[in-house]
């Protein structure tokens, strides 16, 4: 007992370490890295060690051990159909294991086993025939696996890839989502404090001019030194200040509103020349030269009449004031493509690329204070987006500026939410 | 150089005419400008003893006009009134040396007041 068991382990470790020189030698020898790495796989010594069995068992006939039992019974001296189809398995398990190169391997070591017996052994006609054909299933049989294993493969690895790929993809796109919110968040503050802003110059302005009128006014009463013509003048300052301030109310409001279009059929050159009959009076002011180019046959859109007026006068007022010395106003109507186009266009100072981003921006203005707070194209733009319809500006500084408006002439039925 | 005379800076006529007939009325020599450029070159033509000025001015801001005024005639004193007050430019204001720094709607009687101690200090530390 004591014996078996020391030599048990010396055995074994000696055998690792006779497998281990061999497997090193053989790694040495081969020329290719993937060649090594198959010699160093336990799989190879598994399918060498099974071919070498299959050929055990082919020439089990030809070695003494026929005499004996039980390698005298008839499986092992005829039954060579049997044995070839047992090379199939170390064949296969090559395709399996080292896919093209391994099934061309196995079968190459398979041919070579067979060859032998079917050339020097066989008492049959056409010796050749059989085994070689059992050799050429073997290697295409094993080929389809290796090459069908390797497709898998590829597919699984791609599809692996393209899911971490969406993975990721997904995750920018949160992130970007994310950061998107976050800027529109900040815009929207950045908004309020310009309205904040705005709105305190508008309203203080007046207030504070109205104060020290009313307290003039009482401290002069009080010591009696006051002409009924100044007391008026006073009063109408207050006055004219005070409507300011219900006015700008009154635009908060309608921004603020934003009702929906009261739809009706409109004449669209009618919308246009009232529009610039408001303003016409700034127009003329200003030497400006103005050009009415009014398509007479126009299809009538459903719309708002009033709304699109106030679109297009503000649109016309900014055209004015973007010509203070003077130049050409242009409006323009025309029909084309099942909408209708409204064209404001002047020849003044343009809009710098940096403010044409903020245009439609609630409270942006560039205009000076007191002449208007940055409504007019943000209420020009819901009114317009509520006609289905939409605003393009054109613009080159130094140049001129044109706004088209579209109105679409027939209305998709707009999804109740 | 007159010992009474105000300069009021604000692109707002309503809140530069009400001051201004409030101080005429209490005895002051009042002129008005509408930016801070027309502001400049009427000081370059006449000298002030106080200037009033709004800080969002087309053009050149307030604050800039404050600097520039403190660099040609450091004797003008300054008062700022703003509809919109903000810690940056109350800062830079004060680093400017203004007397007050006000905030809209502005009480006249107050900016009165002011101006009348200012003006009484400038004439006891000449």
């Amino acid at each position: 007992m004591k014996e078996t068991e020391t030599i048990k382990p010396v055995l074994k470790s000696r055998l690792q370490r006779w497998k281990k020189s061999l497997v090193n030698k053989a790694a040495e020898w081969s020329p290719r890295s993937d060649v090594a790495r198959g010699v160093r796989s336990p799989h190879f010594w598994i399918i060498t060690a099974l071919i070498a069995f299959g050929t055990l068992n082919y020439y089990m006939d030809q070695t003494p051990l026929v005499n004996m039992s039980p390698f005298n019974q008839s499986f092992f001296t005829s039954v060579h159909d049997l044995h070839r189809t047992l090379f199939f398995i170390p064949v296969i398990y090559a395709a399996l294991v080292f896919r093209v190169w391994g099934s061309l391997i196995a079968s190459f070591a398979f041919l070579c086993v067979v060859l032998p017996r079917a050339l020097l052994l066989s008492p049959y006609p056409d010796p050749l025939l059989r085994p070689v054909l059992f050799v050429i299933f073997a290697t295409l049989i094993s080929l389809l696996i290796a090459t069908q294993l390797n497709r898998i493969e590829k597919e699984r690895k791609a599809r692996t890839e393209l899911s971490t790929a969406y993975q990721e993809l997904s995750q920018y796109h949160q992130r970007l989502k994310e950061s998107q919110e976050q800027l529109i968040q900040a815009e929207k503050l950045t908004s309020l404090g310009q309205m904040a802003a705005s709105i305190a110059h508008e309203v203080n302005n007046p207030l504070a001019g109205v104060l020290v009128y009313t307290q003039l006014l009482s401290k002069k009463i009080t010591s009696d030194n006051i002409s009924k013509e100044i007391a008026l003048d006073y009063l109408s300052k207050m006055e004219s200040e005070l409507i300011r301030s219900t006015k700008l109310v009154r635009n908060l409001l309608d921004f603020a509103r934003q009702s929906p279009p009261t739809l009706r059929e409109v004449d669209i050159n009618d919308v246009v020349n009232r529009a610039f009959d408001l303003v016409a009076h700034s127009a003329e002011l200003q030497h400006i030269q103005v050009i009415k180019e009014l398509s007479p046959s126009l299809p009538k859109p459903m719309a708002d009449f009033d709304q699109l007026q106030q679109v297009c006068s503000n649109l016309i007022l900014n055209a004015i004031q973007a010509m203070p010395e003077g130049g050409r106003l242009t409006l323009r109507t025309s029909a084309d493509n099942g909408q209708l186009k409204i064209e404001v266009q002047d020849t003044g100072c343009g809009i710098s690329p940096e403010n044409m981003r903020k245009l439609f921006t609630p409270f942006f203005t560039t205009k000076g204070e007191g002449k208007g707070v940055g409504l007019g194209l943000a209420v020009a733009y819901g009114i317009i987006q509520r006609h289905q319809g939409r605003i393009e500006v054109q613009s080159k500084e130094a140049e001129g500026t044109t706004f088209t408006i579209f109105i679409p002439l027939h209305h998709e039925e707009q999804e109740e939410s | 150089m007159q010992q009474n005379s105000v300069l009021i800076v604000d692109d707002e006529p309503i809140v530069r005419e009400s001051l201004r007939d409030w101080l005429e009325d209490a005895g002051y020599q009042v002129v008005t400008a509408e930016s801070g450029e027309e502001a400049l070159e009427m000081i370059e033509k006449q000298d002030f003893s106080v200037m009033v000025v709004d800080i969002r001015l087309p053009g050149k801001t307030g604050i800039k006009v404050l600097k520039e005024v403190k660099a040609v005639k450091p004797h003008i004193k300054s008062i700022i009134i703003t509809a919109y007050p903000s810690a940056e430019t109350a800062d830079e204001a004060k680093k400017l040396g203004v007397v007050d720094y006000l905030i809209k709607p502005v009480a006249p009687d107050d900016l009165e007041r002011l101006i009348r101690e200012t003006l009484v200090k400038c004439q006891s530390e000449e």
